[in-house]
């Protein structure tokens, strides 16, 4: 079951596509990643689910419900900015929550921004540093008993302690069977807590699956050249060829599927060493977000 | 969002006792250096006739001075003087009693009430800034978020002009003794005292609701706040000429100022553009109802 589905999703500010036809489903009880670089469509997507921002068509769901405000008594979110109220305390905004939401826990709030080094409840926000507000922030969202989090950077600004602590609760979320959805610009930090990502790009999506899935899946095949101009033609055209780096001697194929084939297509066309080697997710991440090259310009140069 | 407002009307309602605090004090250190020196209203005690409904007594008293007792049933004010037997050209005001209307009370704190409203109608606008993303995530409708905030708000107003009608009764008390007159338009005035800061909080508010900055309204509003039912009385000679096009325009202009409506007085022969605190509840009321709508409207389609 999903806990989140989000059907060809689309928002536009003026001439700017800012989300393009976005589908998305998220299983229940997952951590997902949502990576990509500035300006890709995270935010505007996390937005537009939790009815922030209007789509312009699209909807979104949560498990079996379409949106509506009470369904947000299940969701928590984290901005990317802090939107505390700088007038007000620490204190002030636990039992504001507490107020608002049927199922916060005050205690475990208090506790978690204690945890966070924050002793003094009594700090109006607006005197906190930049982390210590997201330390907040996420204190306050991961005390609400929220079946779903949607979390859009929620170690910005923390030191990496703090981040450490985030993620962690961030995967004891999932183990308690809630959905998590974040969003970083730390690749390792999506790498570390999530099993499942997309990466978006443009306003769409351009990658999306199992991490272990996508990183079985993808290889770099690697190959020193006679020399700096030498071209392998077998990889013009090949299907499992995403894209084609060249630095100098060394030629890096980009491969989806039969990196073994890839490898003898290079040994072929004359190139020494080859080896096959695996991707990080920083590399999936590069890959999937660099612009189109062309197969055959680099080829055939 | 609500608890929000709470303490943020807590805090400015605060902030209100303290100035209204240091003025009774300021008023009350006024009194205390008049009552240690004599207050001069006359120079000659003889000159103190009667007349119309006016009555005035005088006895000497068995220290040699002379008290002269002025009375008036139909103003409602009684004052005593008394004039030293060694000082006989002048006259110091012994004791002062006088009936007030309990409407110029309410008039007076309605400005206090209508600057705290001023303060109050930057709930929208200053969510806009940097809090939607808090002010939308509660589990309930927008109007219903808005709603709440809005009542509060208007809570927030009745008090400050409840408290300002108590400060301006106590500083007048400190100088005379008050007489509460209930007249029968009182009833009216003090009413439209009540809505006046509602529907000026509702005006800004309904310009306010979908900005993020509240300073320009705020200036605007009150310039043309004032300005708008003045101009509106400009005596126009030739009712043809351009001037009395946009006088014209100004008068119907008037009539969705929430200010131009304000009455500070049941005696008052024509204060206010409506004539009548009547046909002004009658205006402003659903002219406060409208603002507040719009608001709502507008502030629940603004985006994060």
């Amino acid at each position: 079951m999903n806990a989140i589905t989000i059907d060809h999703l689309r928002k536009t500010y003026g001439a700017f596509v800012a989300l393009d036809d976005l589908t998305l489903a998220i299983p229940q009880g997952s951590v997902f990643g949502l990576l990509g670089p500035n300006g890709a469509g995270k935010t505007t997507t996390f937005k537009c689910m939790l009815g922030l921002v209007r789509p312009d068509g699209g909807t979104t769901r949560f498990a079996d419900q379409t949106f509506s405000p009470a369904v947000l008594d299940r969701i928590a979110y984290v901005p990317e900015r802090s939107v505390l109220y700088e007038g007000m305390t620490v204190a002030e905004h636990i039992e504001m929550q507490r107020r608002a939401y049927s199922k916060f826990d005050a205690d475990r709030a208090r506790e978690l921004v204690k945890g966070f080094g924050i002793p003094d409840l009594r700090r109006k926000t607006g005197k906190l540093s930049k982390g210590m507000r997201t330390a907040v922030a996420v204190a306050l969202a991961f005390s609400r008993s929220a079946e779903v989090l949607v979390l859009d950077e929620p170690t910005s600004g923390l030191d990496p302690v703090n981040q450490r602590t985030v993620l962690n609760l961030i995967v004891n979320e999932a183990a308690s069977g809630n959905t998590v959805v974040f969003s970083s610009h730390q690749v390792g930090h999506v790498e570390r807590a999530a099993e499942r990502i997309a990466i978006m790009k443009d306003g769409r999506i351009a990658l999306e699956g199992m991490v272990d899935d996508l990183k079985a899946d993808r290889k770099i095949v690697e190959g020193i050249m006679p020399d700096d101009s030498a071209t392998v033609a077998a990889l013009n055209g090949n299907p499992h060829v995403r894209r084609v780096e060249r630095n100098g001697r060394i030629l890096r194929a980009f491969a989806s599927g039969d990196a073994g084939a890839i490898a003898e297509a290079l040994s072929a066309g004359g190139a020494a060493g080859v080896r096959i080697v695996d991707l990080d997710l920083e590399d999936i991440f590069f890959d999937a977000v660099a612009p189109a090259s062309s197969t055959a310009d680099l080829v055939e140069a | 969002m609500a608890y929000f407002e709470f303490l943020r009307v807590r805090n400015v309602l605060k902030n209100l006792a303290i100035v209204l605090v240091v003025m009774f004090l300021l008023a009350g250190a006024l009194r205390l250096l008049h009552a240690s020196g004599s207050i001069v209203v006359g120079d000659d005690s003889g000159n103190v006739r009667g007349s119309g409904s006016t009555q005035v007594t005088r006895i000497h008293l068995a220290t040699g001075d002379t008290q002269t007792t002025v009375d008036d049933a139909k103003k409602h004010v009684h004052a005593v003087f008394v004039t030293p037997k060694d000082h006989p050209g002048t006259m110091t005001l012994n004791s002062a009693s006088a009936g007030v209307d309990v409407a110029l009370f309410f008039g007076a704190a309605t400005i206090v009430a209508l600057v705290i409203a001023s303060i109050l109608a930057a709930v929208f606008s200053s969510q806009n800034r940097n809090h939607l993303e808090i002010a939308f995530m509660w589990p309930v409708t927008r109007e219903r978020t808005a709603l709440s905030a809005i009542g509060i708000d208007v809570a927030g107003i009745l008090a400050s002009l409840l408290m300002g009608t108590v400060a301006a009764l106590a500083i007048a008390s400190l100088f005379v003794h008050v007489s509460l007159l209930w007249l029968p338009t009182s009833a009216a005035t003090v009413v439209l005292a009540i809505v006046a800061p509602v529907a000026w909080y509702a005006l800004l508010l309904a310009a306010s609701s979908s900005l993020r900055s509240f300073g320009a309204v705020a200036g605007i509003g009150w310039a043309a706040g004032l300005l708008l039912p003045g101009f509106a009385q400009i005596p126009v000679q030739n009712p043809t000429s351009t001037m009395a096009l946009v006088v014209a325009t100004l008068r119907v202009l008037a009539h969705f100022d929430p200010l131009a409506y304000l009455r500070f007085s049941s005696e008052t022969p024509h204060g206010g553009i409506a004539g009548s605190p009547e046909l002004a509840l009658a205006f402003l009321v659903p002219l406060a109802i409208i603002y507040l709508a719009a608001a709502v409207l507008q502030w629940r389609r603004v985006e994060a």
